[in-house]
């Protein structure tokens, strides 16, 4: 249990960081540039982690204090409830509903530090990250909704069994639609809007309050990822020796980051923050509603289709 | 700091500069916002005070070409360009052609490069990096060229009083225009990766409107004012240097918002690659200097307009038959068009002001060239007035 | 340009070269001068102050299409007034707060008069333009 525990921290941290450095080489190259070492997050928390973190004279410092550590605790106890790598969580059971609540905490933790940053800027920006999360939050649960009432249970090792993939695409699409959002890149980087509110909440933040911030921000894609990739996908789907299903249910992941939302990055601006509740609450929620209401109805269309009926 | 107005909002004051990513060089604005809109705008400028005007007063008038070189990087060109036009209409020089031809080279290869280079920072603005990196990958190309020609990639140091420094061979001639014609196809793919693109219409569609009215009124000058409609340009009502040799049209689009700021200055950017084509390939034998007595420059005065990538740039010179000059006076294109930001930012929202900011293409370093502090009869600037002065 | 005006301006240079000239007229005068450019379509292109050494010089450059018409009016070292031009053309704020800041001038009736460019801290007393 120990040894699971430890591991699944290990791997989520390394993981989590390494993904980022993929990322930023994949935007670099479609720049036609050569992009930072594959290792630069590594470099930039250790960096952190080893500076002065310094308090601006605010009402609450408690509160700015204590946003950084809310984002990264959060964020390392759902890498030990999700299926990260095998048919299991590390600490051998789940819920989906609290990892929903979970990955929800790094985007408050940041909304409450903005507000106690006492910057305009950060002010501007928690504003903001509360429409970003309200917007891309609709798409999300209701497409775990419907997995888990396809599934009959909350429980991430019941549902991780099949791909349900297979039984509900148009939730999977809402889901993995919404994965730009939660990594807060282009076209959704708001709340951090640089050339606009200078990093909105994290403006005022240094040393390790920055590094835990960020680790919390990069933990998240990586577990959101791996959530969708461990729901939709499933975590024994091929029956392979489970150090096969790992590197099968990484690759997908990676894909997941990679594909969609690095080139998606790399090829648009920053929206308006008005435009993303509209644009997350029309397409994406009407696939995810369209999907569970389908299956609430009894249509098993992918059955229908293609004779599958969850692998 | 937060405070509650009638209508139930908070009413913030954000200061954007004088250091923000959104801004290039540093000036100080205050929005007062509700919200995410803004109800009122404040500028503040003079940070980048570097007091050429009374050091070109204090320096023989032979220095002063590479001082006025040195007001901006962008506009490296138009600001010595205009100077020693000046003094040449003073001194009655005759330039030869060819020279003419030359400061034209330069002046629309500035054109090209700062276009581009504003299509980048329009696109940082917005969040598009990939469009920064994209047209300044293009711009290189303009730059190389003038390293070429003049051995900077600004900065060149070709005006002189007279004429140019340096000629153009003819082999330098032709690889320009090869580099010309690749930068046509260029120009041809950044407007086509703007245009067609709907996340930056959506966000530059309506942003940031001036009337035709108030761009007059407030004194707007170049791109900014054409992008209002006003049919201004300098190159077509002055014909200095060789424009007189070929027939220009002011670019203009209506609804001064960002997309016009976009079309205008693409079009002058297409318009510049065609002109320098033919300016390359019609230019004239001859000298390159002309021949006069370069010791004493007569008393007199001379005022004159260049268009500048930004506007219209005006320089006033009077000499007083001594080494010196008796005052020289610049107002570069970005100061007349600071009054049109007010119209522009009141109204729109947060996230719109940092492109609307960009929009007019602003350069502060050319605007804040102002005077050194004095101490007492040695114009030195003391540390304590530096440290004051922020200068 | 200033047939109207002949008796009260005093031209120093008409047409040179077909682009400039270079008109010196009184404060009193100021004020129809403006309105009669203004009526021509006259945009202001920028103000000069000048420190002419015994006495302090406003420069008005404004341009009528690609011609460029200055008028040029005189102040003292002890009354360095002069009327504010922003009711006719009010792109001259920034540079009439130029002359407040730089040369010490006293912009009469200007809507904004702090001074352009300067750090609020300032205590030379010599505005800096001046050749003191």
């Amino acid at each position: 249990m120990i040894v699971s525990i430890v591991g699944a921290l290990v791997y989520a941290f390394v993981a989590a960081l390494l993904l980022q450095g993929i990322r930023r080489i994949v935007v670099a190259h479609s720049q036609f540039r050569k992009g930072p070492s594959i290792f630069q997050a590594f470099y930039d928390f250790f960096k952190l982690m080893s500076k002065e973190s310094l308090t601006p004279n605010v009402t609450s410092p408690l509160l700015f204090n204590l946003a950084p550590i809310l984002s990264a605790a959060s964020m390392l106890i759902a890498a030990l409830i999700i299926p990260l790598a095998a048919s299991t969580s590390a600490v051998g059971a789940g819920d989906l509903i609290v990892v929903i609540y979970l990955l929800a905490i790094p985007p408050i933790a940041l909304i409450l530090g903005g507000s106690a940053s006492g910057s305009p800027y950060g002010a501007i920006g928690a504003a903001r990250e509360v429409a970003l999360l309200i917007a891309y939050e609709t798409p999300f649960i209701v497409a775990m909704a419907a997995v888990a009432i396809a599934a009959g249970s909350f429980q991430l090792d019941t549902i991780s069994a099949t791909a349900w993939v297979t039984v509900l695409p148009l939730a999977t699409i809402a889901a993995i639609w919404t994965l730009p959002a939660a990594a807060a890149v282009q076209p959704f980087d708001i709340a951090e809007a640089e050339t606009e509110i200078v990093s909105g909440p994290y403006v005022e933040y240094s040393g390790p309050n920055l590094a835990l911030l960020q680790l919390g921000q990069w933990l998240k894609i990586f577990l959101y990822a791996s959530l969708i990739a461990a729901v939709f996908f499933g975590t024994a789907i091929f029956h392979f020796q489970p150090a096969i299903n790992f590197v099968i249910q990484f690759l997908i992941i990676v894909l997941l980051v990679t594909v969609f939302i690095a080139f998606w990055q790399a090829t648009t601006g920053r929206t308006r923050v008005t435009r993303v509740l509209r644009y997350y609450w029309a397409v994406p929620t009407m696939l995810a509603i369209v999907d569970l209401v389908l299956y609430v109805a009894g249509i098993r269309y992918m059955h229908f289709l293609f004779g599958w009926a969850g692998v | 700091m937060v405070d509650v107005n009638e209508r139930g909002f908070a009413n913030l004051k954000i200061p954007i500069g004088p250091s923000h990513p959104a801004l290039e060089e540093p000036a100080r604005f205050l929005f007062e916002v509700e919200g995410e809109k803004v109800i009122d705008v404040d500028y503040e400028i003079g940070f980048n005070h570097r007091s050429i005007e009374m050091l070109c007063q204090e320096r023989p008038f032979s220095k002063i070409v590479y001082l006025v070189e040195r007001i901006c990087g962008i506009c490296s060109h138009a600001h010595p360009l205009n100077h020693v036009e000046r003094v040449e209409d003073i001194a009655d020089i005759e330039v030869p052609e060819r020279a003419k031809y030359i400061r034209t080279i330069y002046a629309e290869l500035e054109r090209i490069h700062s276009h581009m280079l504003w299509a980048g920072i329009a696109g940082e603005e917005i969040g598009y990096h990939t469009l920064f990196m994209y047209t300044w990958r293009e711009r290189e190309k303009v730059l190389d060229l003038f390293e070429a020609l003049s051995g900077n990639r600004v900065m060149h140091g070709c005006n002189r009083i007279g004429g140019v420094k340096w000629n153009i061979s003819e082999e330098q001639a032709r690889s320009a225009l090869g580099a010309l014609t690749y930068l046509d196809t260029a120009a041809d793919k950044i407007a086509k990766a703007i245009l067609k693109d709907g996340n930056i219409a959506e966000r530059c569609k309506g942003v940031g409107s001036l009337s035709k009215e108030d761009a007059i009124r407030l004194g707007a000058v170049g791109p900014n004012a054409r992008a209002s409609g006003v049919p201004e340009d300098t190159r077509v009502m002055c014909k200095y240097a060789a424009y007189g040799d070929f027939d220009l049209e002011p670019q203009i689009a209506k609804d001064g918002d960002v997309v016009a700021q976009v079309l205008v200055r693409l079009a002058e950017l297409k318009q510049s690659i065609w002109l320098t084509k033919e300016l390359f390939a019609n230019l004239p034998d001859g000298p390159i200097q002309a021949e006069y007595d370069g010791d004493v420059i007569p008393p007199g005065r001379s005022v004159g307009r260049v268009e500048a990538p930004r506007g219209e740039l005006i320089h006033y010179v009077e000499t007083n038959g001594t080494n010196f000059f008796e005052r020289i006076k610049i107002r570069s294109p970005t100061l007349a068009n600071i009054p049109s930001y007010v119209p522009k930012l009141i109204g729109c929202q947060v996230a719109d002001i940092p492109i609307i900011a960009a929009s007019i293409d602003p350069c502060f370093s050319c605007t804040d060239r102002m005077t050194v502090i004095k101490d007492g009869k040695r114009k030195v600037v003391s540390g304590r007035d530096l440290k004051a002065g922020r200068i | 340009m200033k047939r109207s005006f002949e008796d009260a301006v005093q031209v120093i240079q008409a047409n040179h070269k077909g682009l400039n000239s270079y008109y010196r007229i009184t404060l009193d005068n100021l004020d129809a001068a403006l309105l009669f450019l203004k009526d021509e379509g006259a945009r202001l292109s920028t103000i000069t102050g000048k420190d002419a050494r015994d006495h302090l010089e406003v420069l008005y450059h404004f341009a009528i299409l690609g011609e460029l018409h200055t008028v040029i009016v005189e102040a003292s070292y002890e009354k360095p007034d002069v009327p504010t031009i922003t009711n006719h053309f009010p792109a001259a704020l920034l540079y009439e707060r130029e002359l407040i800041g730089l040369l010490g001038f006293n912009v009469l009736g200007i809507p904004d008069p702090r001074p352009l460019e300067l750090p609020p801290k300032y205590t030379d007393p010599t505005p800096p333009l001046r050749r003191v």
